[in-house]
């Protein structure tokens, strides 16, 4: 095996390496935003459009379009001469590592604002982008509680996290067992081991808890896990009668299922966001999807005005059901509208400073949930209620807390043998 | 005839050059952090190479070890309050340690070629299943690594000294690579490589150059853990102990021409540049990541299939039909 | 007591399917000696065939093999001549990068022509079980279980008792013996690997019944195709099989009794064991 004479492949390697970088050089030219009155105001996009959080993202997407291009139709905004907005996504494919690169492109490109992203880990990273480039990163959808409380002063999040969804679900279980006199007596906890579920378990552990309820089963799983039949069966064989889930799509699925197969009863199940608002959970599920119950951001039967046309117009757009990843999407979009209005600019500092004071209620600019959006000093919404759903007929519908909700939960949920 | 150390020689400088010149030429911080990618991916292509281009040890768990470093300094920093100075160090010195054992046991086992491919396979992902349940390094939740400007302790807030560490990560990494092409147990390496029993009944121990070959790339793959963990600011299993690093180190190595020097760093750069290439066209949303890595897989086949010994072996074929042509040296 | 005996059936059944999924692997890998990364991949390729069949025609994925036996055949063929006939004879190396190219490109024109979602297949008896004694054993399931089961004895019979098999297992053995018996190599093994392209779709088509499918499945399946490999010797159908068995029933008693994540690091323990111990598997040197 001879010595090799690879220069000639160095030097061609070498040569590319410099021409790539000469051509990508060009294309990096950094216009700094605010400078002066915008003819058009840059927005950058940051969501998941392939792999594990395609499920998500692939509805925010479709909210941001539907919502800036409504602004600009109606004439753009107003306070800022009429500027309209130019948007512009990438997808992070599921990879917190080009959730990260990609904001450092949408940064490089003059966005004003960045918003994400639809799973945690992409959340976090790109958020530290942000942070370190002095853009405005809102968070729409994630629960991770390390995404605002790391003391980052450019991060915002307009949903609520899971020290907010969890105490929900927590007190609901409480509350029904007080309504109906059927109380859980052995509560089982089964997370997904994503950083999403990871992040949610101890929150929600605590939060059982101190509801007084008895832990008695914690259990992990991998993502990609194909089979509950064991798991199901401990659960049953253990006496548990009330299940806690933090999990995605594809598991909260297959869990459900496996309910069904192993004619599994418990009193009810409880998860936090996850899965079972999406419309994939339902289409796939059919009837068996009935009785779930989820802490979660909004549900359709909201009394806010407007939102019945807007559901409308997105399935007449998209061919899908507006869900509650479009509702957060819609809130974010209306706090950055507002705070707009009272920057009157988009330069970086003076737009944070407008984020990080606003403080309005269900309605303004389509704000979807009561009761509306203020940021506490971490940047986290303590104004919006996570609000408890149980899906009937396909449809969720919420019951709690008890002034928010349209409906009464069927507690406990009934029989496989007695569904039709 | 040509002696081509002076050529690597002079190929090596301008190399050195153009990173050096780098900062002074670009400024946005987007474009940094692609180069300190790419640099990142060429560095822990160099160390696979070490063992699988040089002797033959195909490892299809390396990630494991750029896990162990990054896992080391980040738990003694998190924990203990060690600078990640040190603590990287200590990283190396445990994947150098792993290595051994790994490469000792595969040798007393008898498992070569595939199955010594499919063992450090196995360890790789049992590291990787093991870290995703042990509570002590926060299991599947990752570490993350706060944001802030603390040279002692390894972190920064802007992106070029970052650069200058990858860079000086890459340089040394390439230099240890040379002397050992040139050195005695680079020799018995490539004799190994060649044909063990061959070897063996020469007299080399192939045991003891393994091992030691295993355990350099081991402790080098190591330093780049523990730069992923700084930079990136995040670990979890699902991503430094996942099997995406390793596709990286192969398709570097194998696609550049393993057991060369450039060989790694031409094979990345050339992908990582037309990843970040393909990912910029204007294909639309949701199918631009797709259609580009359907070229990236494209280009990825076309390479194998038509440049089998990797652009490196390309170059030298390129030189041997011009040397032939040139000159009438050497006789049929 | 009964969550070791539901573990343990529900293992046996799952690892039947799991040396499903491993047949063809085992079967390319023994017979031409190249590792085909992209074997996982092709098995979600039957996935999505079944899926694409059953949402057009309502056809159950059992009905649908009329369409993806054939398909899959054809595919491996032309696989076979493009890519793995130029790549056999090169060292591993080039078999991994190739491989690897070829999962990307497929698992990617899945995804840009279904979406990268979870997609399932619900049929009447999806969720439907049978009751013994306590334990549950899903329809689904055993449909799978038993096609597995059948087709494992279908593929014995065929490399042991026709001319066929037994030119593949020339092959298999000595190229340059079987080209001395007038042993068309080259076509042999083009068949050989249309049929491990079968097998995977076959298998992939087979639970979806009951599996949720994704377009990045492939490299979990191929790994676990790789440990049953190991156990079971390269090459051997039956070896796949007990192979299967193995770390379908660990899988499922490791999850009934402490969790599923603990289940994987599991496996991968017995295989580094079984590396130690006889590397070759357990039926080495037989199909």
């Amino acid at each position: 095996m001879e010595k090799g004479r690879g220069w000639p492949a160095a030097a061609i390697g070498i040569s590319l390496i410099i021409i790539f970088l000469g051509g990508i050089a060009l294309l990096g030219i950094t216009p700094i935003p605010g400078l002066t009155a915008p003819a058009t105001v840059k927005v950058g996009i940051d969501v998941g459009l392939t792999g594990f959080a395609a499920a998500w993202g692939k509805h925010a997407w479709n909210t941001y379009q539907l919502a800036f291009d409504k602004v600009n139709a109606e004439g753009g905004i107003k306070s800022l001469a009429g500027a309209k907005i130019e948007y512009k996504v990438m997808d992070y494919e599921s990879k917190p590592d080009i959730a990260a690169s990609n904001a450092e492109k949408l940064i490089s490109w003059g966005a004003s604002v960045i918003f994400g992203c639809n799973s945690s880990g992409a959340a976090m990273t790109a958020s530290q982008v942000c942070q370190r480039a002095g853009i405005s990163f809102i968070d729409t959808t994630d629960a991770d509680p390390m995404i605002t409380g790391r003391g980052f002063k450019w991060v915002f999040r307009t949903c609520p996290m899971a020290s907010q969804l969890v105490p929900s679900a927590a007190e609901f279980m409480t509350y029904q067992g007080k309504v109906t006199g059927v109380k859980p007596t052995r509560v089982a906890l089964l997370t997904v081991e994503q950083a999403f579920g990871a992040s949610v378990r101890p929150v929600f552990v605590e939060g059982i808890k101190r509801e007084g309820f008895n832990l008695v089963e914690d259990i992990t799983y991998p993502t990609d896990q194909k089979d509950f039949t064991g798991v199901i069966n401990k659960l049953k064989t253990r006496g548990v009668d009330f299940v806690c889930f933090v999990c995605s799509t594809p598991d909260s699925i297959l869990l459900i299922r496996t309910f069904k197969e192993m004619d599994y009863n418990p009193i009810g199940h409880i998860g936090i966001i996850g899965g079972q608002y999406t419309d994939d959970y339902v289409k796939t599920l059919g009837k068996d999807a009935d009785y779930t119950f989820d802490s979660c951001f909004w549900t359709p039967d909201l009394k806010v005005s407007g939102m019945a046309d807007l559901m409308k117009e997105y399935r007449t757009r998209f061919g899908l059901d507006f869900d509650a990843t479009d509702a957060t999407v819609i809130n974010s979009i209306a706090v950055y509208r507002d705070a707009l209005d009272r920057a009157k600019t988009t330069e970086p500092e003076k737009l944070r400073e407008a984020i990080a004071s606003t403080d309005i209620g269900l309605g303004r600019y389509g704000y979807l949930v009561p009761d509306g959006c203020k940021f506490d000093a971490t940047g986290q919404n303590i104004k919006q209620k996570a609000i408890v759903f149980q899906i009937m007929d396909g449809k969720w519908l919420s019951v709690y807390p008890p002034g928010v909700a349209a409906s009464k939960a069927v507690w406990p949920i009934l029989k496989w043998s007695q569904r039709k | 005839m040509l002696s081509e150390s002076p050529l690597k020689k002079t190929i090596f400088s301008l190399f050195v050059l153009a990173l050096l010149a780098v900062p002074f030429f670009i400024r946005s911080d987007y474009l940094l952090t692609v180069l300190i990618g790419a640099l990142y991916g060429a560095y822990i292509c160099v160390c696979w190479n070490l063992a699988a281009g040089y002797a033959g040890l195909f490892s299809l768990g390396h990630q494991a070890f750029l896990g162990l470093g990054a896992y080391a300094s980040t738990i003694l920093f998190v924990k203990y309050k060690i600078t990640p100075w040190i603590g990287m160090f200590v990283g190396g010195m445990i994947a150098a340690i792993f290595a051994a054992f790994i490469t000792f046991v595969c040798y007393r086992c008898r498992l070569k070629g595939m199955f010594f491919a499919v063992a450090t396979l196995a360890f790789g992902f049992l590291v990787q299943a093991l870290f995703m349940t042990w509570d002590y390094v926060e299991a599947s939740t990752g570490i993350w690594l706060l944001l802030q400007n603390k040279p002692q302790d390894y972190f920064f807030m802007a992106r070029t000294p970052y650069y200058w560490i990858i860079s000086s990560l890459l340089i040394i990494s390439l230099l240890v690579t040379y002397f050992l092409e040139r050195s005695r147990l680079g020799y018995r390496m490539v004799a190994i490589r060649e044909d063990e029993d061959v070897a063996e009944s020469l007299g080399v121990d192939s045991s003891r150059c393994k091992i030691w070959v295993m355990t350099l790339s081991a402790f080098l793959t190591a330093l780049g853990g523990t730069f992923y963990a700084q930079f990136y600011l995040y670990i979890s299993p699902e991503n430094i102990l996942s099997i995406d690093p390793l596709i990286t180190m192969q398709v570097g190595t194998l696609v550049g021409g393993s057991g060369t020097l450039f060989g790694p760093v031409i094979g990345w750069a050339f992908f990582s540049f037309l990843g970040e290439f393909l990912r910029g066209l204007p294909l639309g949303a949701t199918a631009v990541g797709v259609i580009s890595r359907i070229i990236w897989g494209l280009s990825l086949l076309l390479v194998i299939l038509f440049l089998p010994t990797g652009m490196v072996g390309l170059g030298r074929k390129l030189v041997r039909r011009r040397a032939r042509e040139e000159g009438k040296e050497g006789s049929l | 007591m009964t969550v070791f005996i539901q573990g343990l059936t529900t293992g046996i059944l799952m690892g039947c399917v799991y040396a499903f999924f491993a047949i063809g692997f085992t079967l390319v890998l023994g017979v031409m000696k190249v590792v085909n990364f992209a074997h996982g991949t092709f098995v979600v390729m039957g996935m999505y065939l079944a899926i694409f069949i059953f949402t057009t025609y309502l056809w159950d994925p059992f009905l649908s093999l009329l369409i993806v036996i054939p398909s899959m055949f054809a595919f491996g063929l032309v696989v076979y001549h493009l890519i793995i006939r130029p790549i056999r004879e090169q060292p591993l190396s080039a078999h991994v990068i190739a491989t690897i190219g070829l999962l990307v490109i497929v698992e990617n024109i899945i995804t840009l022509m279904f979406g990268s979602q979870y997609r399932t297949v619900t049929v009447s008896y999806t969720t439907s079980a049978l009751v013994v004694g306590g334990i549950r054993m899903g329809i689904a399931r055993m449909l799978a279980a038993g096609t597995s089961l059948c087709v494992v004895a279908l593929s014995y019979l065929l490399l042991h008792r026709t001319d066929f098999g037994r030119a593949v297992r020339a092959c298999a053995d000595d190229i340059e013996g079987a080209w001395g018996l007038g042993v068309d190599v080259n076509r042999t093994f083009m068949v050989a690997f249309g049929l491990g392209s079968v097998l995977a779709g076959f298998s992939g088509a087979a639970v979806m019944p009951f599996a949720v499918a994704s377009p990045s499945s492939g490299l979990d399946i191929v790994i676990k195709a790789f440990v049953i490999v190991i156990i079971g010797g390269m090459g051997s159908v039956g070896g796949a099989l007990v192979g299967g068995l193995i770390i379908g029933m660990v899988e499922g008693i490791v999850s009934a009794l402490w969790s599923p994540a603990i289940a994987i690091a599991a496996l991968f323990m017995i295989l580094i064991i079984m590396l130690m111990i006889s590397p070759e598997g357990f039926f080495a040197g037989e199909a």
